[in-house]
């Protein structure tokens, strides 16, 4: 309100009162268009914070695309490069993986499928209260198996402190090897390239296999020992499945001409007593 | 009597505080710079913007949060009278009028109460900051002095008396005729 009647008066020599008049009615409003801007602010957006990170994360996308490129050449690396998926293996399961699709062994050596243990000096002559005895470890048997299919025989493998046992029926060969989870595995790998499918077997995580090392041909080296050269092949009629159990290495070959389902070999690793 | 406790970390308490007092941070700007327009506007969105990213630094009262928020858009008007990128001769506003309630009747009354302002407007641009600050919070916005106070981080009668040497030298630099 001004304080006197006459403007003129107050135009020349304006009090307090007028000057706080003056200003009080002076109430500047923004334009519309601030509050639109306003109204994407971020206490208005909370929502889309998540959106609103990807948005400025790609800010950087120069960077960003680098990484990706570099993550995407280290992923073909290790798909495409044979020893590098051994490695991948090697570092995220606990079963041998050679580092490539062939190898050689000696023909005195352990019987690495069922199919080639009549070329190794295995004999399956023990029982298998001999074969634990021999380990002086408590063996697992299967109690629970197709019928038909009966026992040929157990032996154990010094070297590698290994009982191997061997049930035959209905055209299919099985080989069972239980070892210490300490020993050796070279004889445990399968081929850089093998399929290999992560599975719960007896409540642990197992390996299913599929395929098996197939002699390619026979070699003599200079001191006359003979030796046995191996392609890892995955038609090759053999299926493998492998886990570890309170300090042990179970490890169940199948070789058959017919096709063997998982869903069987498991039934048979289930009924281990 | 203890001040209950206001937090600004939720967004929708932020949108709330803003929604209550962004006209006054607003006017304090307008005050503070004298336009243009769209330069106020900048500084009033800054300062939300970076009230709202250090909300987490404040602790206190719904008027303490106001008085932290002025602070915020002191120091940037500060700092843009520092880089000049505000200049104190600006003139009004085409259109500033649209914002004033006149109290005079009569069109000759509007004319010179028009002209009042006008010179009133450019007599406090042509304070220092200190002194403008204290009429545009004490005038402008209605503060009183114990508010003025907290804000500036002086004595009530230190804003007393700074506010009658300034009303004063509005008077004295009042033009003639």
């Amino acid at each position: 309100m001004l304080n006197s009647d006459d403007p003129q008066a107050q135009f020349d020599q304006p009090q307090a009162e007028h000057i706080f008049s003056l200003l009080n009615n002076f109430q500047p409003r923004p334009r519309q268009g601030f509050n639109h801007r306003m109204q994407q602010a971020p206490w208005n957006r909370e929502g889309k914070q998540f959106f609103i990170k990807v948005v400025q994360s790609l800010r950087t996308f120069p960077v960003n695309a680098f990484a990706v490129f570099v993550i995407f050449l280290i992923l073909t690396l290790l798909f495409f490069t044979p020893s590098l998926v051994s490695t991948a293996r090697q570092i995220f399961q606990f079963f041998g993986v050679h580092d490539e699709n062939s190898r050689s062994i000696e023909v005195t050596s352990t019987p690495i499928s069922p199919s080639d243990t009549s070329l190794s000096e295995f004999k399956f002559s023990l029982s298998l209260a001999e074969a634990a005895k021999a380990a002086n470890f408590p063996i697992k048997v299967p109690v629970d198996f197709p019928k038909g299919t009966v026992l040929e025989g157990a032996a154990y493998d010094e070297t590698r402190q290994a009982v191997l046992i061997k049930y035959i029926g209905n055209g299919k060969t099985f080989l069972f090897t239980q070892r210490d989870e300490s020993s050796v595995s070279e004889y445990a790998s399968i081929g850089s390239s093998a399929p290999a499918e992560l599975v719960t077997v007896r409540g642990v995580q197992g390996e299913f296999v599929t395929g098996g090392w197939v002699i390619q041909s026979f070699s003599e080296n200079q001191s006359g020992a003979q030796t046995i050269n191996l392609v890892w092949e995955n038609q090759a009629g053999m299926w493998t499945l492998r886990w570890e159990e309170n300090g042990f290495v179970y490890e169940i070959v199948v070789a058959s001409s017919q096709s063997v389902s998982l869903t069987e070999i498991l039934a048979i690793a289930e009924s281990m007593r | 009597m203890a001040e209950k406790h206001f937090s600004l970390q939720n967004a929708k308490t932020f949108s709330l505080f803003y929604e209550s007092c962004h006209l006054v941070v607003f006017r304090y700007i307008y005050g503070m710079t004298g336009g243009p327009l769209q330069e106020v506007e900048d500084l009033t969105a800054e300062s939300f913007f970076r009230a709202w990213k250090n909300r987490s630094q404040f602790q206190g009262s719904e008027q303490a949060a106001i008085g932290w928020l002025l602070t915020i858009a002191r120091n940037m008007v500060f700092d843009a009278h520092r880089r000049r990128k505000v200049h104190p001769e600006v003139e009004l506003e085409e259109n500033w009028d649209d914002h004033y309630s006149y109290t005079q009747a009569t069109p000759e009354s509007r004319i010179l109460e028009r002209e009042q302002f006008r010179i009133l407007w450019q007599l406090i641009q042509g304070l220092c900051p200190e002194q403008r600050e204290i009429i545009i919070l004490r005038y402008m916005l209605g503060w009183q002095v114990k508010e003025i106070a907290r804000l500036t981080n002086s004595s009530e009668n230190a804003v007393s008396v700074n506010l009658f040497r300034t009303m004063k030298k509005i008077q004295q630099n009042w033009p003639n005729e």
